[in-house]
């Protein structure tokens, strides 16, 4: 395998020694072989980048074989950020702007058609949009990428979910039904109800009624549930700031991990995120989210990130 | 036609409605809306009376006060968007009805109806909404007409035949406002006035069209026959204000207002409109004012209805508090209106803060503020909550009802306070994993700890921390009344001085981010069951 793997045993605790090996062997094995994407296989099912948010999710998406594994010539993306709430990137409560837009920019040099950020956001649409910093991406671009948080309910349409043990059925994004390419990108941060908000968790801001997933069902068995419509072809964690205390919505303490963690696998993604920060001041293990432990009892991924391959680089 | 004439009013309808539409965050700032409003010298006139203050805007005031006394009661016929909505509809209620006779008595009922909002201004209410034409415009358009088009609008949008963005610049999805049938049937009589007379309202009732008649006696520019007239008396019929006299010649240039048109029904060319001096021509001769009897009848009303308002109406008083009304506790102010009294006298009711709120948070009061506060802003947090950046219903207020804060001092200017019902709580009482009102806080006020023998984490208010923007009770998933809301209690409401000041001296921790000056960021209560952080099982 020409690409850099090392399977971190130490609890997902990466020391600097160790990324900063992993990535001199990782850049240079990126730079000696641009064909690498082709393999899909031989990617590994994890890829860590640590740097700032845009190179690192360059980065972080070239060890998982570049955009071009994912997206084909005239495809429609959707990418699915937080932006849920009308702060600024330091707040941790939203995906860092320049995460979102090094993915925008890298699916549309794959070839996508259309790009579609896309948001129900919990606090006013234009705040949001405004206030994260990710309404204005769409402006970088001409006309191909477009930033929507639509609330009202003609947006969404009804579909049924088959391999739900609860939901059932539920209404969605009519673009979400419709993309070609589904990329989660959700910043890491604490969840009071669900541990933490990560890929899965954020799958709810694809739907309209997200009410009845409190009062109705077992939150994190309608996760897992909404997770099987709607899975992620690609996921990336914007980790260069975390909040670990009192989220989702802030504010609380934020840390900065400085990593984008990208896979093919939702559960796998969250579960290195979880086991990449302290919570509260402290480790907590995957498998102390309800979701990610459901998830992966299920068999939709694997939450045991310390058996799994993982590619680091330095970005 | 008249084409001058109904191009300003065209002209000047539109610049009044672009206002409303714009006042949000594209025009916030940059058009002072007192100055606006203060074109309306009865809206002036009750706010400042009863508030005992000169508001801004009084420039203008006076300035349009010396263009009246110079060019006649041309604001009625020309700017007035009541007036231009009253000959806009006058067609659809009135057909081809003629203008009718002068009306007797009727025009004198206007200066009845200044007295009494000026009598009961002294005397520490302010009435004057129910007759200021800028204002009940200003409602007409932002509580019905404004819901009404965006509602058409909508259609449009959820047809697919708008795109998010223009729907969004349009307004939608659209404004709705508690009372709308009260405006409504107000407004549909109003107008429907007109089938008996033409510009019923403003000839009759109109408030503001009594002080432009006070000062447009004798205008400079006024109406002007000649020898060659016949007296066929064409114009008389005609004149929509009821402005000629039996004589022809004979002009009531107090009800004039200035819309020309007899000088084009003349077939003799007889009529024009000159500058004349003051004492050239024809004196005045019939009295224009309402009789003795009439004047001290009516400042006796006022008075009564004003005595009636205080030994209480709809609203209980407070036997600890002298003098307080007892209002409901979900009572909520928006933030930074001023304490309850002055607020009651300065706010004129001209919607523009219901039209500007973001989140359709403040709706018109009906019942809800007592009956001296009927149609003031409310704020609901069930409709929507109070944008932590947002400032903008202080901004655009024209009167200083609520005042202008910037977005880190109204956070400040607390609300009210949330309070957990835990009887309902989907949490609390039935065990389920939500914790809705947690996310949906912007100030980290509500916390979710674990309980001994509860199996979920559960929300806890910090009241130091809550400013009453409502979004927890929004965001609350339980049905009908919900399980956390915000009630007036600990409320902040200061007529000058620093908010932060006062809720710092209040102990209250009110900001965000780099405001928040408390050395630690919040910390949700840790599981005191498993030790594990909420949220981890």
């Amino acid at each position: 395998m020409a690409h850099s793997s090392n399977h971190s045993a130490n609890n997902g605790s990466l020391t600097r020694r160790s990324f900063l090996a992993a990535g001199l062997v990782g850049l240079s094995a990126v730079s000696l072989h641009p064909a690498l994407s082709l393999a899909e296989t031989s990617t590994p099912h994890l890829g860590l980048a640590r740097g700032e948010p845009g190179p690192a999710t360059v980065a972080a998406v070239k060890i998982m074989g570049g955009m071009g594994a994912f997206v084909r010539e005239g495809d429609n993306v959707l990418i699915k950020p937080n932006m849920s709430f009308s702060s600024g990137p330091d707040a941790a409560v939203n995906t860092h702007p320049e995460v979102v837009e090094a993915l925008a920019r890298m699916c549309l040099q794959s070839g996508a058609s259309r790009v579609y950020i896309m948001d129900h956001t919990l606090r006013d649409p234009a705040a949001c949009r405004r206030e994260s910093g990710i309404g204005a991406i769409a402006e970088t671009f001409s006309g191909k990428v477009e930033v929507q948080t639509p609330s009202s309910s003609h947006r969404f349409q009804k579909a049924d979910i088959p391999r739900s043990k609860q939901l059932g059925s539920s209404d969605f994004l009519k673009e979400a039904l419709a993309a070609d390419v589904l990329i989660a990108a959700p910043v890491a941060k604490h969840h009071g109800s669900t541990g933490v908000s990560l890929s899965m968790k954020g799958m709810m801001g694809l739907i309209l009624d997200r009410g009845a997933f409190h009062w109705k069902y077992d939150l994190n068995t309608a996760i897992v549930d909404l997770c099987t419509k709607l899975r992620a072809d690609l996921t990336v964690v914007d980790a260069t700031r975390a909040l670990t205390t009192d989220g989702p919505s802030g504010p609380g303490e934020v840390a900065r991990p400085n990593t984008v963690i990208a896979s093919r696998d939702m559960v796998a993604a969250d579960a290195k995120a979880v086991s990449l920060v302290q919570w509260y001041g402290r480790s907590i293990a995957p498998e102390k989210v309800g979701h990610i432990r459901q998830a992966h009892e299920r068999g939709f991924g694997r939450m045991d990130v310390e058996n799994l391959s993982t590619g680091t680089i330095e970005a | 036609m008249n084409g001058f004439q109904r191009s300003l009013q065209a002209l000047c309808l539109a610049l009044f409605l672009l206002f409303l539409i714009l006042a949000g965050p594209i025009l916030s700032g940059s058009i002072d809306s007192a100055r606006v409003f203060a074109l309306d010298p009865a809206a002036y006139l009750g706010a400042a009376l009863s508030g005992r203050v000169l508001l801004s805007g009084l420039g203008v005031l006076l300035f349009l006060l010396l263009l009246t006394w110079g060019l006649g009661r041309f604001f009625c016929g020309h700017v007035c968007p009541l007036g231009t909505t009253c000959d806009a509809v006058r067609p659809v209620v009135a057909g081809k009805r003629p203008s009718g006779p002068a009306g007797g008595q009727w025009p004198r009922v206007k200066f009845l109806v200044l007295f009494f909002i000026a009598a009961a201004g002294l005397l520490g209410l302010n009435l004057a909404y129910w007759g200021a034409p800028l204002t009940l415009a200003g409602r007409l358009f932002v509580l019905v007409l404004g819901p009404a088009g965006e509602l058409a609008l909508s259609g449009l949008s959820d047809a697919g035949l708008l795109s998010d963005r223009a729907a969004s610049a349009l307004g939608l999805p659209p404004d709705r406002y508690l009372g709308a049938w009260f405006f409504l049937l107000f407004f549909a009589a109003l107008l429907s006035l007109q089938r008996f007379r033409p510009r019923f309202w403003c000839r009759f009732i109109c408030p503001a069209g009594a002080v432009f008649a006070l000062t447009a006696r004798r205008p400079l520019f006024r109406r002007t026959v000649s020898e060659a007239c016949t007296d066929c008396g064409l114009c008389r019929r005609r004149c929509p204000m009821g402005a000629i006299g039996e004589d022809p010649a004979q002009t009531r240039h107090e009800e004039c207002i200035v819309c020309q048109r007899c000088v084009r029904l003349c077939p003799e060319g007889a009529i024009a409109f000159r500058f004349r001096g003051l004492r050239e021509g024809p004196l005045p001769v019939e009295p224009f004012l309402p009789g003795r009897r009439a004047a001290v009848g009516t400042l006796a009303g006022a008075a009564a209805v004003v005595f009636v308002g205080r030994i209480g109406l709809l609203e209980a008083w407070s036997r600890q508090e002298a003098g307080q009304r007892i209002l409901p506790g979900e009572l909520l102010r928006p933030p930074g209106s001023l304490p309850e009294d002055a607020f009651l006298n300065r706010c004129i009711r001209c919607g523009l803060c219901q039209r500007v709120c973001p989140t359709d948070m403040l709706q018109p009061a009906m019942g809800h503020a007592g009956w001296s506060g009927f149609q003031t802003p409310v704020a609901v947090p069930r409709s929507g909550p109070c944008e932590p950046g947002c400032t903008l219903c202080g901004q655009v207020c024209p009167s200083g009802a609520i005042r202008s804060l910037p977005a880190p001092e109204k956070v400040w200017a607390k609300m009210g306070t949330a309070v957990v019902d835990r009887r309902k709580c989907l949490a609390w009482e039935w065990g389920k994993r939500c914790l809705v009102c947690d996310e949906a806080c912007p100030y980290g006020a509500v916390d979710l700890s674990r309980e001994p023998g509860m199996q979920v984490p559960v929300p806890h208010v910090r009241e130091d921390r809550c400013t009453g923007c409502g979004a927890c009770e929004f965001a609350c998933p339980v049905v009908d009344r919900p399980a956390i809301a915000v009630s007036s209690m600990a409320e902040i409401r200061l007529a000058n001085g620093s908010y932060r000041e006062e809720g710092k001296r209040r102990g209250l921790r009110l900001g965000r981010g780099e405001d928040q000056e408390n050395g630690e960021a919040p910390r949700s209560g840790e599981d005191k069951r498993t030790d594990l952080p909420p949220g981890f099982l």
